[in-house]
């Protein structure tokens, strides 16, 4: 929908191209699309000609890259003030209005591939499927829908006396009720199980510091989840918390932010994919009192900003994947996603390894390696055109205006010239 | 901003060629003739000079389903969609309405909030897309119109409530008046497409249909019936609604009451032919469609009835579901030449004659001073030749709000008179 270069293959020459898999940038260099697909990169001067009936755009002081992706999106999110705004203050179908129009965004913004890791009822799965009709635009969808979570854990978010229809939480307390989630969300049609192994500031039982889920719950969601192909995404905060998700062998660690070498060994060991998504200590300690959060929950996530970054070091120095999720949506809005890349960079990575955080590593947490994530022939035509030098100044791409051009699976989304 | 052209203002007034609208921001300030556009007017303005084309007010649509999927058989969709995935499709057939030139619509019965949904989300600005006035669910009878399925199954994101009873239907009208609809939707009678049921039996009682009128009147909230069957057109009539949907099977009482409450008529007469014409194609069972050729005299007879009397038509399609979302001009096209209405006539009916039925009068459906700038630019004259409104491609302008609407040329074609696109 909305795509306007009507399947003519495409020849992208950028200033500079940055192909995601963290080598040296190609200067003046060009990617040539056609069917969808990545054919050829590298250096203008040595490019083939365009073939017939093709588009060439020259972009001389931009850089060209993957499309950015995003492994830690909610984009039902709305500027929810409180843990009931998000479960219970919208209608479900408003709330599905709000994700589209969130969805239309991000991919404007640069990310042709998100994965969305916690949303009420069928929404990410809804969107998912809208966008792979035609119905409306968006990136490529990757949807864990509801996030399974402990009685009073992390995503069973309203009072005891309260009910809700559509609620973001399916909770299970034990192995059976864990793996009975894991197959309600596999009937709804999800790509991916979320689960928490700790709760938040504001949860009612489990706070940040807690464990909530234990190794065998979780261990029994990633057995039913590897069973149907589904990879296991697990957020945890707590020591406790994150070493029972390790144990347990989830796929990604979503937050891990209190990571000691026990923690960093098993994630080599298992190959398990940090996402640490450390922008959210800032979307409280910088964005938050702006938007009436209040001073306690401010004051607990910047009690937990030391450990916060200090796991992030950790990891890095010792080479875990690290994989760029944003969390956006409460505090920076859905759309900012690209403020993640800022704060890697603000805490241990470098320009180059945050770009390659939100491509190439992201694709592998995401599951889509094979296809998409780097400038290379046969994958998917998505990248992006941004002005000026991410690698001098990451924080270029969270300004719209200078996000020049998007292409997703070769087709065109935006393009100002 | 200044649109010269021909000017049709939707008061039914004839078209007056070498005129101007003129409007600052979402309202219309001026409207007149070209010679009055003196120099000190247009200082300042942006002027479009459309002399060539007609100049008139949004259309409106009085009978909508945003939710509708391009199929029949509803119900095998409503047990294969999601209410999520249904709102989005809602939200994306608002904004097909808008670009079929649509800048307001009534939707007369939803699943769950979904038309709620897309009404506000379209207020704010979130998305882009025809204004809409919202009802929810239809309230209807057990085994009535939308009720679709067998006692044995349930599905909460029906497009009916099934009511019984003045206690029940009061509870029913109040959960929806909490809901923020913007009017009631009853199913009087049956349909022909009912599945425990048909267009001439009554489904709702006078008593339920009273209770339902008088508790949506009290919150200020207008009420339309879906009536069919000569009985219930008097009953609903009787029991105070606002207008009258399809109208069938009218008698000479039923006329007088129309008269005597100055109820609104929307024929629908896009249900009869979109049966006709692709019934079979998008999986009617023939017993309905033969219930619809047996309709279609007496239907056009109640129309003929209503016109001549003077009742106020108002135009609605009820397209969606074979014909396609956005083809809903379909609707003047069918009035002219089956209803016997002059084209002038039809197109006030889509407007400010629609914008009275739907409880928008003095805001829309008209290019006068003070109203809401909702204008539409066509290449042609739909005076002259009604069925130039299908062709998105003569659109050349679209207002809503005194906001331009950027027309999308993938969008911009006429619509299949076929059945083209799959389930």
């Amino acid at each position: 929908m909305a795509a306007n270069n009507n399947g003519r293959p495409l020849v992208v020459r950028a200033g500079s191209v940055i192909d995601g898999t963290g080598s040296e940038p190609i200067r003046d260099g060009t990617v040539m699309i056609a069917d969808g697909s990545i054919g050829w990169v590298g250096a203008t001067h040595s490019a083939p000609a365009p073939p017939p009936g093709a588009e060439v755009i020259d972009f001389p002081n931009a850089t060209l890259m993957p499309g950015l992706i995003d492994a830690h999106t909610h984009i039902m999110y709305d500027r929810y003030a409180s843990s009931f705004e998000i479960d219970a203050k919208d209608s479900i179908e408003r709330a599905t209005i709000n994700a589209i129009a969130n969805a239309k965004k991000l991919l404007l913004a640069g990310f042709t591939t998100i994965r969305d890791v916690g949303c009420r009822g069928a929404i990410a799965v809804s969107v998912r499927n809208g966008v792979n009709d035609g119905s409306v635009m968006g990136p490529r969808i990757k949807a864990a829908g509801r996030i399974i979570t402990s009685t009073g854990g992390l995503a069973d978010f309203l009072s005891p006396w309260l009910t809700n229809r559509y609620s973001m939480g399916l909770v299970a307390d034990g192995v059976d009720q864990v793996r009975k989630a894991v197959r309600t969300q596999v009937k709804e049609g999800v790509d991916v199980i979320k689960l928490e192994a700790s709760g938040h500031a504001i949860s009612r039982a489990g706070g940040m510091s807690m464990a909530t889920m234990s190794e065998r719950e979780i261990r029994a969601a990633v057995e039913e989840a590897h069973k149907y192909g589904k990879q296991v995404a697990v957020h945890a905060q707590s020591r406790a918390g994150i070493l029972n998700a390790l144990r347990a062998g989830v796929d990604t660690l979503e937050h891990g932010s209190d990571l000691d070498e026990a923690c960093i060994e098993l994630l080599l060991e298992k190959d398990i994919t940090l996402v640490p998504t450390i922008s959210n200590v800032y979307s409280y300690t910088e964005a938050g009192a702006a938007l009436g959060v209040s001073q306690s929950i401010i004051a607990e996530v910047a009690k937990s900003e030391a450990s916060w970054v200090r796991s992030l070091s950790l990891a890095h120095e010792a080479g875990v994947r690290i994989a760029a999720g944003s969390d956006v949506g409460n505090r920076y809005p859905n759309g900012q996603n690209a403020v993640e890349l800022e704060m890697l960079v603000r805490n241990a990575l470098s320009p180059m390894e945050a770009i390659v955080a939100a491509t190439q590593t992201a694709a592998h947490a995401v599951g889509v390696v094979d296809l998409t994530g780097t400038l290379a022939p046969g994958k998917a035509g998505d990248l992006i055109v941004v002005a000026g030098d991410p690698l001098t100044d990451i924080r270029v791409l969270q300004d719209n205006s200078k996000v020049l051009f998007v292409a997703k699976e070769g087709a065109v989304y935006k393009r100002t010239q | 901003m200044i649109i010269a052209g021909q000017l049709i203002d939707g008061t039914g007034a004839d078209p007056v060629s070498d005129a101007f609208v003129e409007f600052e921001g979402p309202t219309i300030v001026a409207v007149g003739p070209l010679s009055q556009l003196t120099a000190t007017r247009r200082e300042g303005a942006r002027v479009l000079d459309h002399h060539d084309s007609t100049v008139m007010p949004g259309l409106i649509d009085c009978h909508v389903h945003l939710v509708y999927p391009r199929y029949y058989r509803g119900q095998d969709l409503r047990i294969k969609h999601s209410i999520e995935y249904t709102a989005l499709k809602a939200a994306r057939n608002a904004a097909i309405l808008l670009q079929s030139g649509y800048t307001t619509v009534r939707d007369m019965g939803t699943q769950g909030h979904c038309a709620i949904a897309v009404r506000d989300a379209v207020e704010t600005g979130l998305i882009q897309g025809a204004k809409v006035v919202a009802s929810g669910s239809i309230v209807t009878a057990i085994g009535g119109l939308g009720d679709p399925y067998p006692s044995w199954v349930s599905n909460r994101n029906s497009s009916a409530v099934t009511i019984s009873g003045r206690d029940d239907i009061q509870r029913v009208v109040r959960e929806q008046l909490k809901s923020g609809v913007d009017f009631i939707k009853l199913g009087a009678s049956g349909g022909e497409a009912s599945a425990f049921s048909n267009s001439w039996l009554p489904a709702l009682t006078f008593e339920e249909m009273e209770v339902a009128c008088s508790t949506a009147h009290r919150h200020r909230r207008r009420v339309a019936a879906h009536a069919q069957a000569t009985e219930s057109i008097k009953e609903a009539l009787r029991a105070g609604v606002d207008t009258i949907e399809h109208g069938t099977f009218l008698d000479e009482e039923g006329l007088e009451l129309f008269k005597s409450h100055g109820a609104f008529l929307v024929p629908t007469l896009c249900t009869i032919y979109s049966f006709l014409e692709l019934g079979y194609q998008t999986g009617a069972p023939a017993d309905v469609v033969k219930e619809l050729e047996d309709n279609e005299r007496p239907w056009i007879e109640s129309l003929r009835m209503c016109r001549e009397a003077g009742v106020r038509i108002a135009a609605g399609g009820d397209v969606g579901n074979r014909y396609p979302q956005g083809s809903n001009a379909r609707e003047l096209e069918h009035l002219v030449t089956k209803g016997g209405l002059r084209p002038l006539e039809a197109l006030t009916a889509a407007t400010g004659t629609a914008a009275d039925a739907i409880g928008l009068q003095g805001q829309v459906g008209r290019l006068e001073g003070a109203y809401l700038a909702d204008v539409l630019v066509i290449d042609g004259d739909p005076a002259t030749d009604i069925s130039v409104l299908q062709d998105r491609r003569r659109f050349r302008a679209l207002f809503q709000n005194g906001i331009e609407v950027r027309i999308d040329p993938q969008l911009a074609e006429t619509f299949p008179r076929t059945l083209q696109t799959t389930l």
